[in-house]
């Protein structure tokens, strides 16, 4: 979704790449990809969230570039 | 002698959401979001925004996403 300007640093990083991944996984698996996720130091910080609804055709505003 | 109220949106009482027929509030959103937010990055309190019960217990899941993500602040100091 682009680079973006981040609202508070997060580990003294003042900007980040977001990305955007729609994805459907046992909820055993959830556990597993957020310990994964822990070992990747380029990677600030991981959501997972229930998908309301899922687009059929993936699009979504280009957050601001800074 | 009162004082006069000095809200943001006093004229206004009416759901932004509900007039413009949103389904869901996307975390995403960010310009929409920082609509109903203080500038110190609080929620505003649906006396205020005019949001309704519904609409305001979704914006607020939405903003706490959003600054989880470093979208939105947690606390805004100027």
């Amino acid at each position: 979704m682009g680079r973006r300007r981040l609202a508070y640093e997060i580990k003294e990083n003042r900007e980040g790449h977001y990305i955007l991944i729609f994805f459907e996984a046992p909820s055993t698996g959830l556990v597993e990809i957020n310990r994964e996720n822990g070992f990747h130091e380029d990677l600030l910080r991981s959501m997972i969230i229930t998908a309301e609804s899922v687009p059929e055709e993936i699009s979504f505003k280009q957050l601001v570039q800074v | 002698m009162r004082k006069s109220s000095t809200d943001k949106k006093s004229a206004k009482k009416k759901c932004l959401f509900t007039q413009s027929g949103f389904k869901a509030i996307d975390y995403k959103d960010v310009e929409t979001l920082s609509q109903f937010v203080t500038e110190r990055g609080k929620i505003l309190p649906r006396r205020i925004s005019g949001t309704s019960t519904h609409f305001q217990r979704i914006l607020t899941a939405a903003i706490k996403r959003a600054r989880f993500v470093a979208l939105l602040p947690f606390v805004a100091k100027d």
